[in-house]
């Protein structure tokens, strides 16, 4: 047994590294198309992740993930057009600003369970959009907010690329220190039955409103990096279709993991554009897939070939599979 | 410990589930409550526990006020308790399963302490080798011991049990007895609940009678056998 984990460790160490040496070196090669590409794919890997440590693991449906993105955008966006105010600053604010709508959504929301609480959030982006579409004179409406680029001295979009990689490992292994600390065993205990989570002990209150901020904020700070990145924002970037994309991304990659969730915002993002050629039968194709997956593989597609390579899931249960294997 | 209730009335809508509830637990008692179906056992537990808020009445553990507090903040009072219906975390590991309430009531401990004495809990259960198993996988009867154990590592003064033989085969009820026995002579208070009257005339010390929310007998329960009301509440009264 203790060679087979030493041997798991070790594959889960190298192909981590080669994977970090492949993203580090990928804007050498890659022509500015698909690095654009590449952009949007990893700010969707941290959408999807993010929205699988609310919903995956916390068990909180909420469908308001993208409209903390536009909070994120558009506070970052308003404070640099308005007050001249710099971008990293704005992304700050703006995180900010989602992590506080996010604790108001969280209190709402507390005693709503699955489906009102999927209502709800729904409501509550639709909601927002349309008063930032509505409220033109302030926001410039479907126009578009224009906002400063975070790197003014240069045209690449290597410097984003590598900013969105970053953001992307650090909210990823600060999401993982809050999945392996008490928190995550909390937010799995909620998710499991709140009833008898309270009953154990955890402050069950506190807790779901503290996932919603996290997200939230995670959420937001991807937002603002999104607005600086295209450099212009509109109400579309918050429709209900962006949000079922992200859902779409989660799902197929598998909800209850933080790093299949970013696979499959990844690769669903950069199939969409390798598959363009298709029109609208690739939005066909993936929702079928979505359906496919709901149905025969709930916890989606990548997380259980993660746990088939590197030997997720509990000690036990791969002793029963091994036996069964023999 | 001392867990004081008075007067407690609790009410759905018109029923009236707890009528005037008065009972004292005091020091180390093993304590029982039986009552055919409906007669509000499950709802005094909850009551106490925290899920339900008493309609008039006050609950006092060791001097403090435990009506308003919400079911965790019981706990992390001295309360520990399990559910007619197991309600284990399935998602979970055995030993996550302990970790949930060792790390809500002694979070200072640390994860590797918490962890060593998940696996003691485990070791008195005798369930040691399902650590890494899903709790979903575990027969009906290892859930019912899990749930002792997740009571346990909040280290508890006073454990609820509800229905903790319901269900269960005739071996694995004595088991439970045992564990109840061993804990209850190392200083645990212990109050159950069950509508299995002969297990509990002979296991428990004290035995109440709850009818329609009405606490009916409180005392021995070689005595409480022979109380008159308690016989009509099971038995009904032959009419002329």
């Amino acid at each position: 047994m203790k060679t087979n984990d030493r041997r798991t460790r070790l594959l889960k160490w190298t192909s981590g590294i080669l994977i970090l040496i492949l993203l580090v070196v990928a804007p050498i090669f890659l022509p500015d198309y698909w690095l654009h590409v590449s952009i949007i794919s990893l700010f969707y890997a941290l959408m999807a992740s993010s929205w699988s440590l609310l919903a995956g693991y916390a068990g909180l449906f909420s469908l308001a993930h993208i409209a903390f993105m536009g909070i994120g955008a558009y506070t970052s966006g308003l404070l640099g057009y308005y007050l001249g105010v710099p971008p990293v600053l704005g992304i700050i604010v703006g995180t900010l600003a989602s992590g506080f709508v996010g604790l108001i959504i969280g209190f709402l929301c507390l005693r709503l369970k699955s489906t009102y609480l999927a209502l709800f959030t729904i409501a509550f982006a639709e909601i927002l959009r349309i008063v930032i579409k509505s409220e033109h004179m302030f926001t410039r409406g479907d126009k578009g907010l224009r906002l400063d680029p975070i790197f003014p001295d240069t045209i690449s979009r290597v410097p984003y690329y590598y900013l969105i990689l970053a953001l992307l490992l650090v909210c990823l292994a600060f999401m993982f220190w809050i999945v392996r600390s008490r928190i995550g065993i909390f937010l799995r205990a909620i998710r499991e039955d709140e009833t008898a989570a309270a009953a154990r002990g955890v402050d069950v209150v506190k807790y779901k409103i503290l996932a919603f901020i996290i997200t939230s904020m995670i959420a937001g700070l991807a937002g603002g990096f999104y607005a600086h990145y295209t450099s212009i924002i509109t109400p579309n970037i918050m429709v209900l279709l962006q949000m079922d994309l992200l859902l779409a991304m989660a799902i197929i990659g598998g909800m209850e993991s933080l790093v299949a969730a970013a696979i499959g915002g990844f690769i669903i993002e950069y199939s969409l554009e390798v598959l363009r050629v298709l029109e609208f039968w690739r939005m066909v194709a993936f929702g079928v897939l979505l359906v496919v997956t709901l149905r025969f593989a709930q916890n989606g597609l990548i997380a259980p070939l993660l746990n088939r390579i590197y030997g997720g899931g509990p000690k036990a249960e791969l002793r029963k599979r091994e036996e069964e294997a023999a | 410990m001392d867990l004081r209730i008075e007067s407690v009335c609790k009410n759905f809508g018109g029923i009236q589930a707890l009528i005037n509830v008065s009972l004292t637990i005091q020091g180390t008692e093993l304590v029982g409550m039986i009552g055919p179906n409906g007669s509000g056992k499950s709802t005094l537990i909850n009551t106490i526990g925290g899920i339900y808020q008493p309609n008039s009445g006050r609950i006092t553990f060791n001097g403090k006020q435990c009506s308003g507090l919400k079911p965790n903040q019981i706990t992390r009072l001295g309360i520990g308790r399990t559910f007619q219906v197991t309600r284990a975390f399935h998602r979970m590991t055995v030993l996550e399963n302990l970790l949930v309430p060792g790390e809500a009531v002694f979070p200072e401990r640390g994860r590797k302490v918490l962890e060593k004495r998940g696996m003691e809990v485990l070791g008195f259960l005798n369930m040691q080798h399902l650590q890494n198993d899903y709790a979903r996988n575990l027969s009906g009867g290892q859930r019912k011991l899990l749930e002792l154990g997740q009571v346990l590592m909040a280290e508890p003064e006073l454990i609820l049990l509800d229905e903790p033989f319901a269900g269960v085969h005739p071996k694995l009820m004595e088991v439970i007895m045992n564990y109840i026995s061993t804990l209850h002579a190392e200083g645990k208070s212990f109050f159950i609940i069950s509508h299995d009257m002969t297990s509990m005339f002979s296991f428990v010390k004290r035995l109440l009678v709850l009818n329609y929310g009405d606490l009916i007998a409180d005392g021995d329960p070689n005595l409480v056998k022979k109380d008159p009301r308690v016989i009509e509440a099971y038995l009904g009264v032959e009419e002329g």
